[in-house]
């Protein structure tokens, strides 16, 4: 009886010797790699490049994603709105006209 | 403020405007149209203010406000229609909206009306060459449309009465009235004063109010008996009422037979869990019985519109933006208890508005509580009669514990600082004295009205132009 057990424990403890070394296997290696000497004066001006005080993010005032903005091309638009002698000139004087109101509302 | 020219309405001033995000959007993109040079087909199916449906006109790049905004009070004008629509039946909500078009569109504030041009009720037009401001300019969108009372209180020009203490110190509309507020983020109410209480003199003076702040006035009252404007603010606008109507040619107009200064302390009608207060300043508002019907049988918009005018007080609920240290009203205990001339009483009310004020006029100033002592304010006080020393909130070291930079009725505005010129921009707020001439710092303070403009305006002008804050 004792015998039969001890067959099927060093069968089990097999078995998860033979799966955690599987598992183990596949791990990704997230060592770090060995870098050479250039790559090294690399990482070192990018660490130098690091400011210790955090820099304040902009606020986030525009959700859309600005690729999606066509380029402009209005221009018509513009020229005729930004032209300040043509709008002086087109623009017709408003008249004064009395109000019909009385006191502060 | 300064008239804006016909043709400074829709200029675009390309240095200005190229340096703002929405440059990079096509003019027709928002406002419909055509881009091409013949301007009668340019401008076919134009949209002047595209924000008018902000969630349409916004929404793309805002989605996280525009839907609110759509829906407050600040837009839909909801506030007006609780007002009204309390006084008057179902039946007579088509003819008040019909008269709404005429008298109320303007005051509608779309995204536009405050962060790239004058709102439509002081005559529209671009602020900044159609860029965008984050920050409204106070003078030309906030007080542009709240004019006659809040203008003239906060910015003192109501004679005789001082400016709020907050504008004495610097501060603008927005530094109490959130953004979240102005577009009625998370809010859903019909009425200004629906709701939390928003913004509240505790989120700054937390430690100086109540039972705790150590000041005897404070402890005495605790902050469910008084607002505090019951004993901080002072007199303030009244109007006596208003009437619409439209001419023969159709022309609407309006006309408020009077209006005055006065303080009147009475019961909260709104009183609940948000406003606890038992009493509170009322401000007559600009309303009558024939408000919309002036020319009786004649009239454009019909006759008694108002049927139940009884069903809300004509003395509201209000909070004066003339905020001092001291008042009147705490010179001593007796300066209010048992004096009724602080408060609204059946002798201030007309015959035909006693009904609707039943609810918030007292028949006499509540007086001193038996066995209570009066004490005097230190400044004001008979030998012995004022608080002790150390116990006052009111002394000078109180002063300066209560509003925290020590503002005084006298004080001015400090001593520019580099903090200064961050906060307002290129220049200092103008002082006190310059406010209403100054024209530094346009962007933040707008265009300001010169000093004679600033005193008609106080209670002696009427005019469209001084309704509407000049």
């Amino acid at each position: 009886m004792r015998a039969r057990y001890s067959a099927w424990l060093l069968i089990v403890v097999g078995i998860a010797l033979v799966v955690g070394a599987a598992l183990v296997s596949c791990t990704p290696d997230r060592s770090a790699p060995e870098l050479s000497d250039a790559e090294m004066e690399s990482a070192d001006s990018l660490e130098s490049a690091v400011s210790d005080e955090p820099t304040e993010a902009p606020p986030d005032i525009v959700t859309v994603d600005m690729d999606l903005i066509e380029p402009f091309t209005d221009q018509e638009c513009l020229d005729c709105h930004s032209n300040q002698t043509l709008l002086i000139e087109i623009t017709p004087e408003e008249e004064e006209t009395e109000s019909l109101s009385e006191g502060p509302g | 403020m300064a008239p804006v020219e016909p043709w400074e309405r829709i200029f675009i001033d390309v240095e200005i405007y190229q340096e703002d995000i929405h440059s990079q959007i096509n003019c027709t993109t928002c406002h419909n149209g055509t881009s091409v040079d013949d301007m009668e087909e340019a401008h076919t199916n134009l949209v002047p203010d595209p924000a008018k449906d902000p969630v349409k006109g916004c929404g793309n790049c805002h989605p996280d406000i525009s839907p609110h905004a759509a829906e407050s009070l600040h837009l839909t004008l909801e506030g007006y229609d609780t007002a009204v629509y309390q006084r008057s039946i179902p039946e007579h909500f088509d003819r008040i909206e019909y008269m709404e078009q005429y008298h109320c569109q303007d005051c509608h504030a779309t995204c536009g009306d405050c962060h790239v041009a004058q709102p439509d009720s002081v005559g529209g037009g671009l602020l900044e060459g159609h860029a965008f401001v984050e920050t409204p300019p106070m003078t030309r969108t906030c007080t542009a449309c709240h004019g006659s009372r809040v203008q003239n209180e906060y910015f003192g020009k109501n004679e005789g009465i001082p400016p709020d203490v907050h504008f004495r110190a610097r501060m603008a509309c927005v530094d109490c009235h959130s953004g979240a507020e102005m577009h009625g983020i998370d809010m859903d109410n019909n009425h200004r004063y629906d709701g939390e209480e928003s913004p509240t003199c505790q989120s700054c003076h937390q430690d100086q109010v109540g039972v705790g702040s150590g000041n005897p006035w404070h402890e005495a009252h605790g902050t469910e008996v008084l607002s505090c404007q019951v004993c901080h603010s002072t007199t303030y606008t009244n109007c006596v009422n208003c009437h619409v109507e439209q001419n023969e040619e159709n022309i609407p107009f309006y006309s408020v037979e009077d209006h005055y200064l006065g303080f009147y302390i009475g019961k909260n009608h709104l009183q609940g869990l948000e406003r606890p207060y038992a009493y509170v300043p009322l401000r007559h508002v600009p309303v009558d019985k024939e408000a919309y019907s002036y020319y009786g049988e004649e009239s454009s918009y019909g006759e008694n519109l108002l049927p139940n005018f009884d069903n809300r007080p004509t003395w509201l609920y209000a909070t004066p933006h003339n905020i001092q240290l001291h008042t009147p009203q705490t010179e001593s205990c007796e300066a209010c208890h048992g004096n009724d001339a602080f408060f609204l009483t059946p002798d201030d009310i007309p015959a035909e508005e006693v009904a609707a004020n039943e609810d918030v006029m007292v028949e006499v100033a509540p007086p001193l509580p038996e066995g209570e002592t009066n004490i005097y304010r230190d400044d004001v006080a008979p030998d012995g009669t004022a608080p002790a020393e150390g116990d006052s909130g009111d002394d000078a070291s109180g002063d300066d514990a209560f509003w925290g930079d020590g503002a005084s009725e006298d004080d001015s505005p400090e001593t520019e600082t580099d903090e200064d010129e961050a906060f307002w921009g290129d220049d200092s707020a103008p002082s006190t004295e310059e406010a209403d001439t100054s024209t530094e710092d346009e962007a933040f303070w707008g265009d300001q009205p010169d000093d004679n403009e600033a005193e008609d305006t106080g209670t002696t002008q009427q005019s469209d132009e001084d309704f509407w804050g000049g």
